[in-house]
């Protein structure tokens, strides 16, 4: 419970979408930064070095036009079709640093070749303005991108992990439901996409099926055990206190009997109901091995031989070589519980049969009764616990025998089907792994 | 065949242990009852006894460790193990340890003193015969011929080996389980009463045209085969 408050209530900038997108952001800012810083002086070295080459270039032509002399240099400078680029900025000075002569800024100039001439000497700069502004634009607009680029980031970001988060954000707040209402019926929202959340959402959903059908059998089988093993107990307490009320003693030697009977059967129905828990829950404990058929069904049909006989049906075998992989006990169990049962319902005259055989997977083992059959509304009960179809209320028997029989089938891995026409009997249909 | 058994009880239910000890000294034997694991061990290895009944939850000393102290001491007394568990593991651990037979609670008493029986014939070895016989019905296992006042009956597989498990224990219940148990070799409950129909069916063909009747039902307990009563 009290994890589940605190995912209630888990701050914003707890939430993985956050601190996803948080990462991401503070990445992309430190690469374009990084970027940024390795870039810009790399350039800049590049871009100088190409004035450089060519301020080493025109001042030599400068040097060549000032060794005619300083006038005729000046009306050159002023000209500029000697030297071909009015833009450079020169300035000459001599000995004692006076200037003489200067045209354009060469302070300014970011990079300056000096030659001397004589007592003159020539300074002569490369041109700034073009690079500057081109940079400072660049910066601009990188950083207009960037910021773009941010925001994209961010809102793209936060939306896309939002939504694929939303099959963990749903799931949590299903798994939140069913603790606090109890309720297992809810289900997390399916979308039918094929992302990996998506089977989480799907799986959670199956093990809360599961669990929902473990639950509703559990209580159940608890309603009917508690109804069932009311009745017993009502007339094992009831022969023992009219017993107690009668001064015949040979009356209360016969309901002493009586009251062993009747806890036999209790301690009965207790084992098949912890039987049918076991395998149902796959605890059973198993000793698989290579099992013969015909041999669990001719030890069944000696079982049952004197009370079919008794009943006046016939217990037919037709056995056909398979040897399936099971538990030669549990086996036993079950096929005599089918027997049984079906012997219960097939009149005087009736015949059941047991059969084996083999098929493309599976080792088969069939009963097939000629008894009233089974009514089309019943099949799919018959085997809860406790179901009878209601014809055979007043019958022995405990109720129990065929969610037994469909539990060991089960925790064998095997499957059992019934099918039936009213009237005509039913046929049981055992499928066992081979061997 | 041993009348009178002298044995060990070690159990700490005193309801369990009362009911054990009451019935057994009805039928004539001598119960020694101690109620903690290291008191019957103390009891095993001090006297010799016929055989041993011993409770797997004790106080003290579990029962299993109660019987394979026992097994180390050379004590070769036959033990039948009670345990509430019904499961096969107890079952193995139990015989592992060193017991000889093993009956999981609720018990019936009936079924406990034939087991007795049962461990402490084992025990002596009773040299087997080809021939049993009770009152005027006799049965021979090689011809498996039966007789009953000189008339041959003709008895069916199962009905022959139900016969014969009476006959090898005279004016003794048997427990619905043990015949099961003996007859089938099933170990289930089966939904239908086979055994009341296989009884039945052989009191037909023993009983019914002869007196004295000699197969007796005793209610919530048992058969027994008895020439009166």
């Amino acid at each position: 419970m009290s994890s589940a408050r605190k995912a209630e209530h888990r701050r914003p900038w707890r939430s993985l979408a956050f601190r996803v997108n948080a990462w991401y952001v503070i990445v992309f800012i430190a690469s374009i930064a990084a970027l940024v810083a390795t870039a810009v002086p790399t350039v800049r070295r590049a871009l100088d070095r190409a004035d450089s080459v060519v301020v080493e270039d025109r001042v030599e032509r400068h040097v060549a036009v000032l060794a005619t002399g300083l006038p005729e240099y000046r009306a050159a400078v002023a000209h500029a079709d000697a030297l071909g680029d009015p833009e450079v900025p020169v300035r000459i000075r001599d000995n004692h640093g006076d200037t003489l002569y200067e045209h354009g800024d060469v302070a300014a100039a970011h990079i300056t070749a000096v030659r001397s001439a004589g007592d003159l000497h020539l300074e002569v700069g490369a041109p700034r303005a073009p690079w500057s502004s081109v940079f400072a634009e660049l910066r601009t607009s990188a950083l207009l991108l960037a910021l773009g680029a941010l925001v994209l980031a961010v809102c793209g970001g936060y939306v896309l992990t939002r939504r694929g988060l939303r099959p963990v954000r749903e799931l949590a707040a299903t798994a939140r439901d069913v603790i606090r209402s109890g309720d297992l019926s809810r289900r997390v929202p399916e979308h039918h996409s094929t992302d990996e959340l998506e089977e989480v959402s799907t799986l959670f959903n199956r093990v809360l099926a599961h669990n929902q059908a473990l639950v509703a059998g559990m209580r159940a089988s608890l309603d009917n055990a508690a109804h069932d093993l009311r009745t017993p107990l009502t007339r094992l307490r009831g022969t023992a206190e009219v017993a107690l009320r009668s001064d015949d003693p040979a009356a209360a030697r016969d309901a002493l009997g009586l009251c062993i009977e009747q806890s036999d059967q209790l301690l009965a129905m207790l084992r098949t109901l912890l039987d049918i828990a076991e395998a149902e829950s796959g605890i059973m404990k198993l000793d698989l091995q290579p099992v013969a058929l015909p041999r669990i069904a001719r030890d069944v049909v000696e079982l049952y031989e004197h009370v079919a006989d008794e009943h006046g049906v016939a217990l037919a075998l037709t056995a056909q070589d398979v040897e399936v992989r099971a538990d030669p006990a549990r086996l036993r169990q079950a096929l005599a519980n089918i027997v049984d049962n079906a012997l219960k319902y097939t009149p005087r005259g009736g015949t059941v049969t047991i059969s084996t055989e083999r098929a493309d997977e599976a080792g088969i083992i069939r009963v097939r009764d000629t008894g009233e059959g089974i009514p089309p509304e019943a099949l799919p009960r018959i085997w809860d616990r406790l179901y009878r179809a209601e014809p055979s209320r007043s019958r022995p028997g405990l109720g129990l025998g065929l969610s037994l029989v469909k539990a060991i089938v089960d925790a064998h891995g095997g499957k059992i089907d019934v099918a039936s026409t009213p009237g005509a009997g039913a046929t049981f249909t055992v499928a066992l792994p081979l061997a | 065949m041993i009348d009178s058994m002298r044995l060990a009880l070690i159990e700490d239910d005193e309801r369990i242990g009362e009911f054990v000890e009451k019935g057994l000294a009805q039928d004539g034997h001598v119960v020694d009852w101690s109620r903690t694991g290291p008191d019957g061990l103390a009891d095993l290895t001090s006297r010799t006894y016929d055989a041993a009944i011993v409770d797997v939850m004790l106080p003290g000393k579990s029962g299993f460790d109660v019987i394979r102290a026992a097994r180390q001491r050379h004590i070769t007394t036959p033990i039948i193990v009670l345990s509430a568990r019904d499961a096969v593991d107890d079952r193995i651990t139990g015989l592992d340890a060193g017991a000889d037979d093993y009956l999981t609670k609720p018990f019936s008493f009936a079924e406990l003193v034939a087991r007795l029986h049962a461990l402490v014939r084992r025990a002596t070895t009773a040299p087997a015969s080809y021939r049993l016989s009770y009152a005027d019905l006799s049965l021979d296992i090689r011809t498996r011929r039966v007789e009953r006042a000189g008339t041959a009956i003709q008895l069916q597989a199962k009905e022959f080996a139900l016969l014969e498990y009476l006959l090898r224990n005279p004016e003794r219940v048997l427990s619905k389980t043990m015949i099961l148990e003996h007859v089938w070799e099933y170990g289930f409950d089966p939904q239908t009463n086979v055994v009341d129909v296989l009884v039945s069916r052989l009191r037909a063909k023993v009983d019914r045209d002869f007196t004295p009747k000699l197969i007796h039902t005793l209610r919530g307990a048992g058969y027994v085969l008895r020439a009166e009563g």
